[in-house]
């Protein structure tokens, strides 16, 4: 289940935000794409998302062409993702929250619903196990009837990745899951993703955070406006010179 | 939080009734069959036609709970599909004999193919701009019914007494229709949106993207929402020709469509209760507060205004919020007392 | 030919009113991304107080001007302070927002009507007296008059938003709130500011249209529906080009209400705002502004 990006290009009009990036995403290993603000990292994510369609290249997922598919169509192939910016659902409760990334694949539709089914309700019965199976193996359980606007931050972020497990994709795309997290949450969320990865999920994430991505990933992809200037493992990339003058060049400019 | 690894899946307890009914079905159960049989026990006539006032326009207003509150489509001309439903099933009628039943089918599939067609660009813009849109939708229709004279009978309408075109033994019964029809409506509702599909929609109602991320098809719900909703509301309508027995433009302009939408927030946007609960309130309470009649819509109005502000899950989220506030309260004192 | 002009005349007249919903319409707009569906009921108002001040009163205009003046200011007030702030301090999400206006233009008609009674009452222009002859074409002095305020209104407006601090600040606040609360803008104050323009000129208008087509409860929808056609097409954006927006509006319904058919003018015109809205493009649609 290797995720591969070749020679990924994008444009915006006249500006280019990603230049004939290409990488690798092991299967069952976590990889980090990392970058000063700016770099093009969440345009990257996007590309291999669905939200945008890369100007140029390729994204493929197990030899299976995914270039610019919808995000519809990108769930189907496996990839789940999470958000930054959490919107809840404000009516939902986390519990409900949860079961909805089971949605597309409960088997519910319109006319089932409507005719009320026995099968309905079997569904229903099932994603709500599996949604409280998702909370608890996280540890919100006792979340499960909250609502998701109500909870701290944190606990918000760990709910995205609760809706992305229950999606039931082989492949997570976690955009920058780290931010905003205490000490403590970042610690417990290294911990979630060790434990996600010995399960053999794939795993691309977004971060601006060095040390938390030098803890956890496997394998590291490096961006500056747009292009790779680094590719290796987190032992090799802490020392990569160019990578150092990338982030201290930023803190020199600052000072 | 305290995870470090994945805890294993252990057998958990059933918190839920697993394969048993939840009590609240066996009221809905009960609470239809007494609206159906109202008729046989309700001796005013007038109190009768209050009643059937009410269910049509609760089915007009499910139609915009399902449209706005679900799926969280402004609709400012649910107006336009009621017209469709009324004056169909009238001209077929009186002008091409079409038996009553068949027009109605009709009427309801047009109202159905109509909303359809209305959705495809209306899917391109959201929030205001689509309010804006249904706006001008309904005020053309508004429009042509008045100026379409040959076919609608312009500001006069058209006639259809009771008794020519739905015979005697349906008139008599048709009462127990509008109410049966009321019943089949509310539970149309209630079975989408009871399940999955129902999460689905406030998914895709409060973040788009999120749903659409999570696998939801956005576009295709909020178009077969928008269809059934056009069905409802044609449904109203054709109700609505033999309830009053004639069809005129008045009842079928934007002033109809912003009473749809007071009763849907005075009742509650995302609850199919409170679409009848609205209803009851925008019938019952003109008739219980006489005086005010001048007033109706200035107090309307403010009422509104006063939810927006104060309650704006309208009178049944007021409600579900006080009795889970009690809940939450007897939690906190009797702790042991698990729900 | 003559005819022709002489609908021209006015169309652009009428236009020009329809510039000023949409000038009014445009400035909540940008500065909260608020679409206030009461503009309408807003110039109902203005056309309303007119009438009742200079007709029923029996004041002169100069005095009647500051009367409507002053209404239009305490509108603002109650509009911004009673319903706007409270709303967005609770966080309301868009649909309450939409509704709210509505409801907000509903308690202005209704009040209207118990005040007033539904019908429609006619009020004198400022300048009474014989139209003036250009040719061949009639010009009444109130459709000159209307030009000339709407044409000026836009370009005050204008200056105010480019070469005004406060109105520069204003923009700012419509770009990104955040970024100017942060920059020491006083965004609470702003924002009423860009309810007191947007609903003097909008009252203004209901003042300058009311002896042309007389002042009723029910006169704002039709109007106002116009008002946000010509906003929509002028692409959401500028106010000159609202009112030229405005103005071809009003000329199509002048001239197809005469050459077409008066009957289905009306419906031209909401078929122009649902084909604007529906073709208008992507980024004009997510560029609204937050409340």
């Amino acid at each position: 289940m290797s995720l591969i990006v070749e020679n990924v290009t994008k444009r915006f009009g006249g500006n280019t935000a990603l230049a004939d990036v290409s990488f690798e995403v092991e299967a069952g290993a976590l990889t980090a794409l990392i970058g000063p603000n700016g770099a093009g990292k969440t345009t990257m994510f996007n590309c291999i998302a669905g939200l945008h369609r890369p100007t140029e290249g390729k994204v493929s997922l197990d030899g299976r062409d995914i270039t610019g598919l919808a995000p519809a169509k990108i769930l189907d192939a496996g990839i789940a993702r999470t958000f930054q910016l959490v919107r809840s659902f404000r009516e939902l409760t986390v519990l409900e929250t949860v079961m909805v990334a089971g949605h597309w694949r409960s088997g519910q539709s319109f006319w089932n619903s409507i005719l009320a089914s026995p099968g309905t309700r079997r569904s229903d019965e099932r994603l709500e196990e599996e949604a409280r199976g998702t909370l608890h193996a996280l540890g919100l359980e006792s979340l499960a009837d909250k609502r998701v606007h109500e909870l701290p931050y944190g606990q918000q972020r760990l709910i995205e990745i609760a809706k992305a497990l229950m999606t039931g994709a082989k492949t997570l795309l976690l955009d920058e899951p780290a931010a905003g997290l205490h000490p403590e949450e970042a610690l417990a969320l290294r911990g979630l993703l060790a434990a996600l990865r010995e399960r053999g999920t794939t795993i691309l994430l977004v971060e601006h955070n060095m040390p938390f991505v030098l803890s956890i990933a496997d394998h590291v992809v490096v961006l500056e406006f747009g292009h790779k200037i680094a590719d290796g493992s987190a032992a090799e990339i802490a020392k990569d010179q160019r990578v150092i003058d990338s982030y201290l060049g930023k803190e020199e400019d600052v000072a | 939080m305290s995870t470090t690894t994945l805890r294993t899946q252990r057998e958990l307890p059933r918190t839920r009734l697993h394969g048993r009914r939840r009590p609240g079905f066996w009221v809905e159960i009960a609470a239809s069959a007494l609206v159906i049989l109202l008729p046989s026990f309700v001796a005013s006539p007038y109190l009768m036609r209050l009643f059937q006032d009410v269910a049509i326009w609760s089915i007009l207003a499910l139609s915009l709970t399902l449209v706005l509150g679900f799926t969280g489509q402004i609709s400012l001309g649910q107006a336009a599909f009621y017209a469709v439903g009324a004056y169909t099933s009238v001209i077929l009628q009186t002008a091409l004999g079409v038996p009553a039943l068949l027009a109605w089918v009709v009427a309801i599939v047009l109202g159905m193919a109509l909303a359809y067609l209305i959705s495809v660009p209306l899917l391109r813009i959201h929030g205001h701009f689509l309010a804006l849109g249904t706006l001008a939708l309904g005020l053309i229709v508004e429009t042509l019914l008045v100026q379409l004279a040959p076919i609608t009978g312009g500001h006069d309408g058209i006639r259809i007494p009771g008794v020519e075109y739905l015979g005697e033994w349906m008139q008599l019964r048709f009462p127990y229709i509008v109410l049966g029809t009321l019943v089949a409506a509310y539970w149309l509702v209630r079975n989408l949106t009871q399940h999955s599909m129902g999460r689905a929609f406030f998914a895709l109602r409060d973040d788009p993207a999120g749903a659409a991320a999570l696998g939801i098809p956005v576009a295709r719900y909020k178009t077969l929402v928008f269809m059934i909703g056009g069905g409802l509301a044609a449904t109203a309508g054709v109700l609505y020709a033999h309830h009053t027995q004639v069809v005129t433009p008045d009842s079928f302009g934007f002033d109809t469509s912003i009473e749809v939408l007071l009763i849907v927030i005075i009742g509650g946007m995302s609850s199919r209760l409170g679409a009848v609960v609205g209803a009851v309130v925008i019938v019952f309470f003109p008739e219980w507060l006489v005086f005010l009649e001048k007033a109706e819509n200035l107090v309307f109005g403010l009422v509104v205004l006063a939810i927006l502000l104060f309650l704006p899950g309208g009178v049944v989220g007021g409600v579900r919020t006080f009795f889970s506030g009690l809940a939450r309260r007897r939690e906190t004192h009797h702790p042991e007392v698990a729900s | 030919m003559s005819t022709f002009l002489q609908l021209a005349v006015s169309g652009v007249a009428l236009g020009s009113i329809y510039g000023l919903i949409a000038l009014g319409f445009l400035v909540i707009y940008h500065a909260t991304g608020l679409v206030n569906f009461a503009q309408g009921q807003l110039l109902m108002v203005g056309a309303m107080a007119t009438y009742l001040l200079l007709m029923q009163v029996g004041l002169g205009y100069p005095l009647t001007i500051a009367g409507v003046i002053v209404v239009a200011l305490l509108l603002a007030l109650l509009f911004r302070y009673g319903l706007h702030r409270p709303m967005v301090s609770r966080g309301a999400p868009t649909t309450n927002m939409v509704v709210a206006t509505i409801a907000f233009g509903l308690v202005l008609t209704a009040a209207a009507e118990l005040f007033i009674g539904n019908t429609k009452y006619g009020v004198d222009p400022v300048f009474p007296g014989a139209p003036l002859v250009v040719g061949s074409v009639s010009i009444q002095t109130q459709s000159l008059l209307i030009v000339v305020v709407a044409w000026a209104l836009v370009g005050a407006i204008w200056f105010f938003f480019t070469k005004t601090l406060t109105g520069v600040s204003l923009r700012a606040v419509g770009l990104n709130r955040t970024a100017a609360a942060v920059s020491g803008v006083r965004v609470s104050r702003l924002i009423t500011i860009a309810f007191v323009i947007s609903v003097t000129v909008t009252v203004i208008g209901g003042m300058l249209v009311a002896p042309l087509i007389g002042a009723g409860p029910e006169m704002g929808l039709a109007i106002a529906v116009k008002g946000f056609a010509a906003a929509v097409i002028g692409g959401m954006s500028s106010v000159y080009r609202g009112m030229v927006a405005g103005v071809a509006i009003g000329l199509i319904e002048m001239l197809s209400s005469y050459y077409i058919s008066s009957a289905y003018a009306p419906v031209i015109a909401y078929a122009i705002l649902f084909l604007a809205l529906v073709l208008m493009p992507a980024r004009v649609r997510q560029s609204g502004a937050h409340a």
